[in-house]
């Protein structure tokens, strides 16, 4: 699924975002929940913990 | 442009790799036209090896002139297609620069460097003999060895070369190494971005090598490149930002990614370790185990070491002063029960913190402590602080003093600091001692409850003062949403993490055994000097002592509490020199004997008479006010040390004086508020 | 990032103590990050807390035991 960042939460967190894969356009594998109504995300081999603040500032789109 | 043997080269001029100083036989020397390429590379690289199997037994080693360094010459013979234009195995053609066939290459191994910007004499030499000094004396080209498995720092150098007009080759070695980390090169991406033909080579296993002769004849060929384009900004780093940029560049074009995967057997663990329910139960059961270890397994070997101290130590120590004539004198008091006893009891925690480290450092090895992040995360983050400020919390019930260096967990100063400082709120196991004594001598068969409601309250100062010094002191500091890597786990290495404990050991005893002596003697002095009575130094009760006359000048602060008499006041100065004392001294100002283990006994029967008096006929709110001071007022001498070491002097003294106020308010609180109801 | 080595250098100065975590809150590569720190240690700009045995030869990556302290000296 291409993801596209919506909004910043913070100039950091793109940052943060970005060197761990999620950019612009990459392609990201949702995993499970996590207990905080978080969500783990694979992308480019990395699994990242996303919390809810961070997910709400996130779109997704659907890959067919 | 060669030097015969016989003249020392000018010392005014920049040396030079064309000027061969012949030192061995001819062997060693592939002539004054032959031209000369330069290995650079870090050391450990196996540059070396690299050398050693281009040149075989043609070289000759020495001490670069008028320097200590030591610099290899030798000569690479390598045998290429035959030459395009006479299409002899050896040109022959007049002039012609076409590098092909048999070509004898001048060797030269320069020191090992990390970067040009000389940090010591042999990148010096190296930078001197790479890019200084006039065009035609400087190596045709230089062969950078790159380590894959380091290929950041590798290629720092190499952006340094790029900034010089020098033909480079990068060869790559250890690829099997970076192979292992599950790291997958694209040689020809990395080569296109970063400008420099880049060959993968084996020296070891003598792999690549004619690829590698190869790709600096066509070096050879071409022109002298231009250097790189530097982008500058204005910062301190602007030069060594743009090279790691540059870097950065060329490593993600030529590094391959892993590929998307799915779903693995590690993602299946992590369901159930960050899963809304289930998370928190495994990682309440891992606090559980570590909670465990660092009380149940730790007890014994401390006992064994208190054991240790007060037996055969003590003992020896007063025998040998017994030898000096010195038994039964005040300095044995000092030495024996004042600095042996406080820097013995020092060593008893030195087991529990070993245990402590070792831990934190299986969990954050194993990956685990990620996982334990993310489950943690929104509870924490309600007071302001990460998961991971969870871990020293639940420790420091244990005890508090391996709580706070578990402090080192959180990433942050600011966090850091502020979990040490909330870390003396956690009720230890020494403190339940206490209360267990005075809630039996209160409460009776309500004891257990009451004691179990100290432990709520601990919980609830602790989220109430991280909020409220989350929204003053640290209000500027962001709560940064929950990004966090996971990754993947492995089982942890024993050695690092013996050498890592150890040294944290290490450190832990060496600043707090100066606190713990410094504060023994005072306290052992004060007792010792005799300010009203006849007694005479290190012979005086208590009570007529510096220590007690101080206890006592104290004690009228606690009136609004309701428990103002010395012999409280004392028991709570003891408490701070080691909560485990309090109940043998308290029995001793009253010159009673310490009650059996979860009784009250005689001591108890005092307690609450002196209470009630002192409460005005209010012993329970008293008592309950008392319990809350305890609980709040301090932590052990051991504690300040430890602080003193992770969070500094200043921020400790803040935690005391902080604490005190806390403590001494809601002491009172509980007393005026209680006195109207019990 | 147009800037790795003066990020490294702010959080480090900031407190942050392992390579890890340097990692997670300057968005660069580890090996990139590990780099930029050895370069920090040659300047003399930052101390390495655990040095020679315990830092394996396979590099601070997983040096992870509560991370390779590092401390500032400037």
């Amino acid at each position: 699924m291409p993801l596209v960042l919506q909004d910043a939460t913070g100039a950091g967190t793109i940052r943060r975002l970005a060197a761990l894969g999620l950019r612009r356009g990459a392609e990201v594998t949702l995993l499970h929940n996590t207990s905080g109504g978080g969500r783990v995300a694979l992308v480019g081999g990395t699994r990242v913990a996303l919390g809810p603040g961070v997910l709400k500032q996130v779109q997704v789109e659907v890959a067919s | 442009m060669s030097v015969p043997a016989n003249q020392t080269l000018l010392a005014t001029r920049p040396p030079s790799v064309k000027a061969t100083c012949h030192s061995g036989g001819s062997s060693a020397t592939a002539g004054p036209e032959a031209p000369v390429v330069a290995l650079v590379g870090a050391p450990n690289t196996g540059k070396s090896t690299l050398f050693n199997a281009l040149t075989g037994a043609r070289v000759t080693m020495g001490n670069w002139p008028g320097t200590t360094v030591e610099v290899s010459r030798g000569v690479w013979r390598s045998d290429g297609p035959p030459c395009t234009c006479c299409g002899e195995a050896t040109c022959s053609c007049e002039g012609c620069a076409c590098y092909s066939g048999r070509l004898d290459i001048t060797l030269v191994d320069l020191p090992g460097a990390y970067s040009l910007e000389p940090e010591s004499p042999d990148e010096a030499l190296t930078r001197e003999l790479l890019v200084e000094g006039p065009a035609d004396e400087r190596p045709d080209v230089c062969v950078l060895l790159a380590d894959a498995s380091r290929l950041s720092q590798s290629l720092f150098l190499a952006a340094q070369v790029r900034e010089h007009p020098t033909r480079m080759v990068i060869a790559l070695t250890m690829l099997d190494v970076a192979g292992k980390q599950d790291i997958a090169l694209d040689l020809e991406s990395l080569s296109k971005i970063a400008g420099v033909p880049v060959v993968g080579i084996d020296p070891r296993r003598r792999n690549g090598l004619d690829d590698l002769s190869a790709a600096v004849r066509e070096a050879l060929r071409r022109p002298v490149p231009t250097p790189r384009e530097l982008a500058l900004g204005d910062d301190e780093w602007a030069l060594d930002n743009d090279r790691f940029n540059w870097v950065a560049a060329a490593v993600e074009a030529g590094t391959l990614d892993p590929g998307k995967s799915g779903a693995t057997r590690s993602d299946r663990i992590d369901r159930w370790l960050t899963a809304p329910v289930v998370g928190p139960i495994i990682f309440l059961a891992v606090m559980w185990v570590v909670f465990q270890i660092t009380t149940v397994v730790a007890a014994p070997l401390q006992d064994g070491l208190d054991g240790l101290v007060a037996g055969p130590i003590s003992e020896g120590a007063s025998w040998l002063l017994g030898l000096v004539g010195l038994g039964g004198t005040w300095v044995e008091g000092l030495l024996v029960d004042g600095l042996i006893a406080g820097v013995g009891a020092l060593l008893t925690f030195v087991p529990l913190m070993a245990l402590m480290f070792v831990l934190l450092a299986v969990l954050e090895d194993s990956g685990y402590m990620a996982r334990a992040a993310v489950v943690t995360d929104r509870v924490m983050r309600a007071i302001g602080l990460p998961g991971r400020a969870f871990i020293p919390l639940i420790v420091g019930y244990g005890c508090n003093v391996p709580a706070v260096s578990a402090t080192r967990v959180l990433p942050v100063a600011g966090q850091r600091i502020l979990t040490a400082l909330l870390v003396p709120f956690t009720a230890c196991t020494a403190r339940l001692v206490v209360f267990v004594m005075v809630g039996v001598a209160f409460f009776g068969p309500n004891a257990g409850t009451v004691v179990f409601a100290m432990y709520v309250a601990s919980v609830l100062v602790i989220i109430l003062s991280g909020l409220v010094l989350r929204h003053t002191i640290w209000r500027n500091q962001p709560i940064e949403p929950l990004v966090i890597d996971l990754p993947p786990y492995q089982l942890p290495t024993l050695r690092l993490t013996a050498s890592v404990t150890w040294v944290r050991l290490k450190g832990f005893l060496q600043t707090a055994t100066g606190i713990i002596v410094v504060t023994v003697a005072a306290v052992w002095l004060l007792q010792a000097t005799p300010v009203r009575g006849d007694g005479g130094f290190a012979d005086t009760p208590v009570v007529d002592s510096a220590y007690g006359v101080a206890a006592q000048a104290i004690t009228p602060v606690f009136a609004p509490a309701g428990f103002a008499k010395w012999e409280t006041t004392s028991a709570l100065v003891v408490g701070f020199v080691a909560k485990e004392a309090v109940v043998s001294s308290w029995a001793q100002t009253y010159a009673l004997d310490e009650p059996e283990e979860g009784e009250a006994g005689a001591l108890g029967d005092r307690i609450v008479a002196d209470f009630t008096e002192s409460s005005g006929g209010h012993p329970i709110p008293a008592a309950l006010a008392f319990l809350v001071f305890m609980m709040s007022y301090t932590a052990c001498m051991a504690t300040v040390a430890t602080q003193w070491r992770e969070i500094g002097p200043k921020w400790t003294l803040f935690g005391v004086v902080m604490q005190l106020v806390v403590a001494w308010t809601l002491a009172v609180a509980v007393f005026q508020i209680g006195r109207l109801f019990l | 990032m147009t800037t790795p080595v003066t990020a490294v250098l702010t959080e480090i100065e900031a407190g942050v103590r392992s390579v890890p975590d340097l990692v997670s809150r300057t968005g660069l590569a580890p090996d990139l990050v590990r780099a930029v720190t050895d370069r920090l240690v040659r300047a003399g700009r930052v101390k390495p807390l655990v040095v020679s045995s315990a830092c394996a030869p396979t590099g601070c990556r997983d040096c992870a035991a509560s991370g390779c302290p590092l401390s500032s000296v400037a």
